[in-house]
């Protein structure tokens, strides 16, 4: 996957491109925002990491002129700037998503690939999501593993649906909070742990296979490949 | 029947200059009513004496010409009804009484030339009350003269009339004027109340309208109007400031904590070490939570901080807080009374801070509650007011600290091995003030009682 990472700050960008490389991407890097824009219009990237604070041109300005002339790459927009504030800006301005400083590398990849996913059909129109033997249906709200039904509580229900539409794919528990309960402040994030251990205990405990895994270092994972 | 409540009347500052102006005028009316009716009465006394005197002279003169015997004749005459009926006159010689009074009345003249007597006449109902003076002749004779006073009684009868006149007259006058003068002043500070309730409110850019007259009131509003100017720039420059110090901080702690993690990645390490480096990485953390905390209270209490404000479902957000928090009752197996109205509560709110605000008086619920103990929570709305109580049976807060509690840093007890950093109800206290509303912690007895009150159409 191409990725541009724009980002003025030598620590973070090193960090950053590092791991991403590491993660098996190709990542170009620009210093300052004029490089940023000039690189982004130029080539062709799936994801871009835009830092909110640049030297020259500023992040959501980047953002903004690529929207207006169509490009339509998903943007993670970083930021060192109080976190609700500049994150309703940051979406306003046309980005995707939003990270603040510091954050866990694993926390930035697992972003970073949702993002590419979504430029994939849209999966809000489904009615059926499935994981190997494990179905839920939209409408009836129902989910079933292997003809057995699962009885859930909402919010069991909604982790669910959060891990199952997106398969396959690392998703944190900042992740989960933001998804799930819209809560876009850390509160305990232990209770996400514990939250999470309910859902698995009513759909991975009685049967064999363990369909969600626990990510080490950055949440979790849900899949019917081993 | 309805009780009228007078003392918001009495206190207010349009009665108080009603009440001065109608004193005033009243004393002003009367004194100079007063003035002016006592003149008149002593004009009338004077008409009269002069009314006696000019009839004294003339019988002087009589007796001085023809002798006190010519007199009595002529007064006989004069006691037929001639001349003016309320002159009176009655000459006194050897004891024979002439004239058209009854008797000779009981008065002393002692060194006065007037004097007022009541002689109660024989086929008269009211007694006549005269001005009389009275001539010595030779041999003991004398004569009285006298006027009678109908017209100056009547003058002094209508004392009465005119006290309650005046009284009138000056609550009339008293009326109009302190109607106007407070009608001025009310257009001017309602003014400077909205003024100062609107900004007070975050509305930072509200002035107060001037009317151009240049006057002690206009020049008062523009001295504030010039106040709130400053305060607004003081407050963007504080915003500014403080995003300015959010960059210029967080940037060398992420960096830090970048560099942390890249430490304890280092193979070489021994387990010990490396668990003293992630235990710092937490440390980092806390502080950048820390400073997120602090920066979030500051901006909701300027109260301006209100772009965010959007229509929030309060009870659906109180209850996804109350079910986030479930794994911990269940662990500490507390036993939670939950009451929510049946209806969404929709208010116009920052659903971010209000979200954190209820988790800080739910986590702080559930920290200070020992197991097996009960947290009560409660969302009743009076319209507009919307009111969140979290009571608990815990170790609650002593009494001497309640206020204190909502302030920044506040902990109870140093030594107590719980987290945080004693922000979480002062920024609970802020975002109630950012929703003009308020947190109010009270003793449970045992345990702690926060009620949290929030306008639900606060902007």
């Amino acid at each position: 996957m191409r990725i541009l990472v724009v980002e003025d700050d030598e620590g973070h960008a090193q960090f950053v491109t590092q791991g991403l490389k590491q993660a098996g991407h190709n990542v170009d890097r620009a210093k300052d925002g004029m490089d940023g824009l000039f690189l982004a219009t130029e080539e062709k990237y799936e994801v871009m990491v835009v830092d909110r604070m640049l030297p020259k041109l500023d992040g959501l300005a980047i953002i903004e002129t690529l929207r207006k002339s169509g490009n339509k790459t998903p943007v993670l927009v970083l930021s060192s700037l109080s976190k609700v504030e500049e994150r309703v800006k940051g979406l306003r301005a046309g980005g995707d998503d939003y990270l603040a400083k510091p954050f866990e590398f694993e926390e930035l990849l697992a972003r970073v690939e949702a993002l590419a996913r979504r430029t994939t059909p849209e999966q809000s129109e489904r009615t059926k999501l499935v994981v190997g033997e494990l179905e839920m249906n939209l409408l009836t709200r129902e989910v079933m593993r292997e003809g057995v039904l699962i009885e859930l509580q909402p919010k069991e229900f909604q982790l669910l649906e959060f891990l199952m539409r997106r398969e396959g794919q690392v998703v944190t528990r900042t992740m989960l909070l933001e998804g799930v309960w819209d809560f876009h402040f850390s509160p305990n994030t232990n209770l996400i742990d514990a939250q999470m251990s309910k859902v698995r205990m009513k759909v991975d405990k009685p049967f064999k296979k363990a369909l969600i895994r626990t990510i080490k270092g950055a949440g979790y994972k849900i899949s019917a490949k081993d | 029947m309805r009780k009228i409540r007078l003392r918001p009347y009495i206190r207010s500052f349009s009665f108080r200059v009603g009440l001065a102006i109608f004193v005033a005028m009243s004393a002003l009316l009367l004194g100079q009513r007063v003035l002016i009716y006592q003149q008149t009465i002593d004009t009338a006394l004077e008409d009269v004496q002069l009314i006696i005197d000019a009839h004294k002279e003339e019988m002087d003169e009589e007796v001085e010409l023809h002798g006190i015997s010519y007199l009595e004749k002529s007064l006989n005459t004069i006691s037929e009804g001639i001349r003016d009926k309320h002159l009176y006159m009655l000459l006194r010689r050897q004891s024979v009484l002439t004239g058209n009074l009854v008797e000779w009345p009981a008065i002393s003249m002692a060194g006065k030339e007037y004097a007022e007597v009541t002689i109660q006449q024989k086929d008269e109902d009211v007694p006549l009350h005269l001005l009389v003076s009275v001539s010595e002749y030779p041999q003991g004779a004398a004569l009285l003269v006298g006027y009678d006073l109908e017209r100056v009684d009547a003058m002094r009868d209508g004392f009465v009339d005119l006290i309650i006149n005046n009284f009138l007259l000056s609550f009339a006058i008293s009326l109009f004027i302190s109607t106007f003068i407070v009608w001025l002043l009310v257009r001017y500070f309602r003014g400077f109340n909205q003024a100062c309730n609107m900004v007070m409110n975050g509305n930072i850019d509200y002035r107060i309208h001037t009317y151009g007259t240049n006057d002690e009131f206009d020049k008062l509003a523009n001295n504030i109007n010039r106040m709130l100017d400053w305060i607004k720039s003081l407050l963007f420059a504080f915003k500014d400031s403080s995003n300015a110090i959010a960059h210029d901080m967080r940037t060398p702690l992420s960096r830090l904590r970048l560099e942390l993690r890249a430490l304890a990645e280092r193979p070489l390490l021994n387990e010990e070490t490396r668990l003293a480096v992630a235990e710092h990485v937490g440390k980092v953390d806390e502080l950048i939570a820390m400073f997120e905390n602090i920066l979030n209270i500051a901006k909701a209490e300027t109260r301006t901080a209100t772009e965010l404000f959007e229509r929030v479902d309060f009870r659906q957000l109180v209850k996804d807080a109350i079910d986030f928090y479930q794994p911990i009752y269940e662990d500490k197996h507390l036993q939670l009374i939950l009451k929510l109205p049946d209806q969404p509560m929709i208010l116009r709110g920052d659903k971010q801070l209000l979200g954190q605000a209820v988790v800080n008086l739910i986590d702080n619920a559930c920290k200070y509650t020992p197991e097996h103990g009960t947290i009560d929570v409660r969302l009743t709305e009076i319209y507009p007011a919307v009111t969140l109580v979290v009571a608990d049976n815990g170790a609650g807060i002593p009494k001497d600290f309640l206020e204190k509690a909502k302030e920044r840093f506040f902990r109870l007890d140093e030594s107590r091995n719980t987290s945080g950093h004693g922000l979480g109800l002062s920024l609970v206290n802020a975002v109630a003030g950012l929703h003009q509303g308020n947190l109010v912690l009270e003793d449970n007895d045992p345990g702690l009682k926060a009620t949290f009150m929030i306008q639900s159409e606060s902007r």
